[in-house]
């Protein structure tokens, strides 16, 4: 637009200054002829002048003549007077002629003519009185009348020349104030003009290099543009073309200019696409055919004449590539969020209306998800509902961090469900919240098979609690008859001794004995009931002090044997419940080698347990499956006293701690138990 | 040590062999027998078919069943602590119940034992000789004047 508007500018100031360079021309013409006519004025005036005194030389010689004739009165001298009158007349009429131009010399001319025509008719008399022969007196009276009219002519010839004078001083002043003025204007226009061109000139030189540079400029970018550039004229041939366009379409630049734009620049619509300049394919010279993106821009001039037009484009294979892996990419996203087990739903964060669902969520609400998109929670829930998870959303936002909400109800198409939900703010890159996207795993089966098993533990604390009372009444009602029965079996042992024989005696005591077994028993069976139940306190226990204690009791009992318990034996434990283990397993091995001459028991660690073992009886492992049930006996009651219920006390304290029993026995030779207190940790 | 032997028992047979027990023992006290709580709780305080008894006169121990008709053993043991007259004079829990929250509910009530009734006779009787002993001989109790 510069450019253009100073070469505008350099044109305008070229044509002024022609415009002045040919007024001036056109003034100088006309004052040059002005200045001649002034000079041919004064040439003029001059011409009068001169003849204005040639008259009064003239007249001079006919006076001259006439006295000259008064004197002599020689004729000749007539002749001359003759010759003087005829140079008077012939001035006369010149000067006439010269003056005719001029009013005031005309007027004075008048006078002059009458006074010349009297003074020449005077002369004449005079000579013609001489001829006649006047008398002197005569003569001299001629004379002075003769000196008097030459006066007259001399003083209107004095005006005369004096108004040619003026004359001639008023056209030599207008002469020369025209000179002036015209040197002047000259001066001033040529320099004027001169300027205006210099101007013009450099204004011009300088768009010219301009155009050179824009066009050496165009050229650069042309090439260094990235994207394939033609340039078509208005006939649709190729004017120009770039590097890139050269190599994508195969055409050598010299080859290309000049032909048709459709034989170089050929298209096809092959590839799919639906944007603008999309989906187009340009078959190279060689056949090869690329995908590429164009687009065409009309060129028109300053004029607004259309120049032809331009086309950009460019390779667009890597950028197909790009979105061809973009588009997979977000169909695998895609295809993960739709297949995730549970609902997954994005809400924006402004009106919280839908944005996402997945077939999850789809399958869970039993709404389609087009039904759902751009609604919120109070056009498909439960009004109070809505309010509920409207306002969870606004608290998720407002605190920018994820919320689980471990159950809610939701009313649906098919029945309430229970949902455990999470909900995601998720922001922009400023931190301001943009979605909400809430993840839901539906829970109404767990929750139904969790109130259930509540269910089921209440029945069961209500039957343990129905246990516990049942265990209570055997406790109490049981063992106060059977006190009785040995208490009054005793009474009578005591009371009626001489009255009873040694078989009576025998009966009472037997009586006696099965009243106190079966006290025992009951108390065995309640114990092993408590320990189900009753509450365990895991601490450090030493074992070798606590088998100790139990043996230091045993030992009393069972003389006979020896016991050997290993030092430091620690566990961790309930100190009741390993109490009984112990107690048990020491009972056991004391009593099954209470026969032997010997006996031995130990107490120690073997094979990651502990172990009990003992030389006794032992018994056949294979025979032994239910070695742990309640009331197995391996020996007869007569031989080895005991419920038959230990070994399922010891069993079953033991695996409150998670630990482990089992036992090794041969008949005859002895038995090992061996047990742990804790779950084996590899 | 002439005082009282309040035993409050409804099992007559453990009434009984309780009896048998303290004479055994050459415990030669006068026993005041109850046979459920209401019946002690009317002795101790004189009222229902004691009524205008003397409850100046306290006894010297209590041996008191916890699972009785009518009125529990916990439930005499909480009015005998609740009443002036009755609340120093020692009550000896004895039961055939081993039950935990008995044992600790009774000390907390302010039991001063907690003895259970062993089936066998013998261990009994030695269980009552040492009642005997330790309370009605060895300990000094505290009366209010």
């Amino acid at each position: 637009m510069r450019t253009t508007s100073e070469a505008r500018g350099a044109r305008v100031a070229a044509a002024i200054a022609l415009l002045l360079l040919v007024i001036l021309g056109v003034f100088v013409e006309r004052t040059t002829v002005d200045l001649r006519s002034a000079i041919e004025d004064v040439q003029h005036t001059h011409e009068v002048i001169s003849r204005l005194y040639r008259l009064d030389d003239a007249l001079g010689d006919a006076e001259n003549a006439r006295r000259a004739h008064a004197l002599t009165a020689d004729a000749a001298f007539v002749t001359d007077y003759e010759g003087a009158r005829g140079q008077v007349q012939a001035l006369r009429s010149e000067i006439r002629e010269l003056t005719r131009d001029n009013v005031g010399q005309q007027v004075r001319m008048n006078e002059l003519d009458a006074a010349i025509d009297r003074r020449m008719s005077a002369l004449e008399s005079a000579i013609a009185a001489q001829r006649g022969g006047a008398d002197s007196e005569h003569a001299a009276a001629a004379t002075r009348t003769g000196q008097a009219l030459g006066l007259r002519v001399r003083g209107v010839l004095d005006a005369m020349v004096a108004q040619e004078h003026r004359l001639l001083d008023r056209r030599r002043n207008a002469t020369e104030i025209a000179v002036h003025w015209q040197r002047r204007a000259q001066m001033v226009g040529a320099a004027t003009a001169l300027i205006l061109l210099a101007w013009a000139i450099s204004r011009m030189r300088r768009e010219s290099t301009t155009r050179a540079r824009s066009e050496a400029a165009l050229a650069t970018t042309l090439h260094s543009i990235a994207e394939g550039v033609i340039a078509i004229d208005t006939e649709g041939r190729i004017t120009r073309m770039n590097a890139v366009a050269e190599k994508l379409t195969g055409w050598k630049r010299d080859d290309a200019v000049g032909k048709p734009a459709d034989d170089v620049f050929r298209l096809e619509r092959e590839r799919e696409g639906d944007g603008e300049g999309e989906g187009k394919v340009l078959v190279a010279k060689g056949g090869t055919k690329l995908p590429i993106a164009d687009a065409e821009a009309p060129i028109t001039a300053l004029d607004g004449t259309p120049g032809g037009s331009v086309v950009v484009f460019r390779d667009v294979s890597a950028e197909l590539a790009v979105e061809a892996e973009r588009r997979r990419l977000t169909a695998f996203l895609d295809s993960i969020v739709e297949n995730i087990p549970h609902m997954v739903f994005v809400k924006e964060a402004t009106h919280l209306r839908f944005e996402l669902l997945n077939r999850a969520g789809e399958e869970l609400l039993g709404l389609p998800r087009a039904e759902l998109m751009g609604k919120s929670d109070a056009d498909f829930f439960p009004e109070e509902q809505a309010k509920a998870f409207v306002q969870a959303d606004r608290d998720v936002l407002a605190r920018g961090a994820v919320t689980d909400i471990p159950e809610e109800p939701l009313d649906t198409k098919r029945g309430r469900v229970w949902l455990h939900t999470k909900k995601v703010p998720v922001t922009d890159q400023a931190g301001r919240p943009r979605y909400l996207l809430g993840i839901s795993e539906d829970i109404t089966q767990r929750k139904k098979a969790h109130e259930e098993l509540a269910a089921a533990r209440d029945a069961l604390a209500a039957s343990n609690e129905e246990l516990e009372s049942f265990s209570y009444s055997v406790a109490h009602d049981l063992r106060a008859p059977l006190r009785a029965i040995d208490g009054f079996s005793q009474a009578l042992l005591d009371d009626y001794r001489e009255e009873l024989d040694a078989n009576g005696q025998d009966f009472l005591r037997r009586i006696s004995g099965a009243a106190r077994r079966m006290g025992e028993l009951i108390d065995a069976l309640l114990q092993l009931a408590r320990l189900s139940r009753a509450e365990t306190a895991i601490q450090r226990i030493d074992l070798s002090e606590l088998a100790r204690g139990i043996a230091s009791d045993l030992a009393v009992r069972y003389p006979s044997t020896e016991i050997a318990i290993a030092p430091a034996l620690e566990a961790r434990g309930d100190v009741g419940l390993v109490r009984v283990v112990v107690q048990n397993l020491l009972d056991n091995a004391f009593k099954f080698s209470s026969k032997r001459e010997a006996g031995r028991v130990e107490f120690g660690v073997a094979k990651g347990a502990f172990f009990v073992r003992d030389n006794g009886a032992g018994f056949d492992v294979a025979t032994a499956k239910n070695l742990f049930g309640a009331f197995q006996r391996f020996h007869k009651a007569s031989e080895f006293g005991g419920t038959g219920i230990g070994l399922a006390t010891v069993q079953r304290a033991i695996r409150r701690h998670g630990g482990k029993i089992w036992a090794e026995s041969t008949p005859d030779k002895g038995t090992s138990f061996f047990f742990t207190l804790a779950p084996e940790t590899r | 040590m002439n005082g009282i032997i309040l035993l409050v028992e409804d099992n007559e047979d453990d009434e009984i062999l309780t009896r048998r027990a303290f004479q055994k023992n050459n415990v030669k006290n006068e026993i005041v027998v109850a046979h459920d709580g209401r019946e002690a709780l009317d002795w101790l305080f004189g009222e229902g078919e004691h009524a205008g008894r003397d409850t100046t006169v306290q006894p010297e121990i209590v041996l008191l069943d916890v699972n009785m008709p009518r009125v529990g053993g916990l439930e005499v043991l909480e009015r005998i602590r609740a009443d002036d007259r009755t609340s120093l004079v020692p009550v000896v829990m004895l039961t055939s119940s081993k039950q935990e929250e008995d044992l600790v509910r009774s000390y907390e009530l302010g039991a001063n034992s907690y003895v259970r009734k062993p089936v066998e006779f013998d261990a009994f009787v030695d269980a009552v000789r040492t009642l005997g002993i330790y309370w009605l001989m060895i300990n000094e109790r505290a009366r209010r004047k």
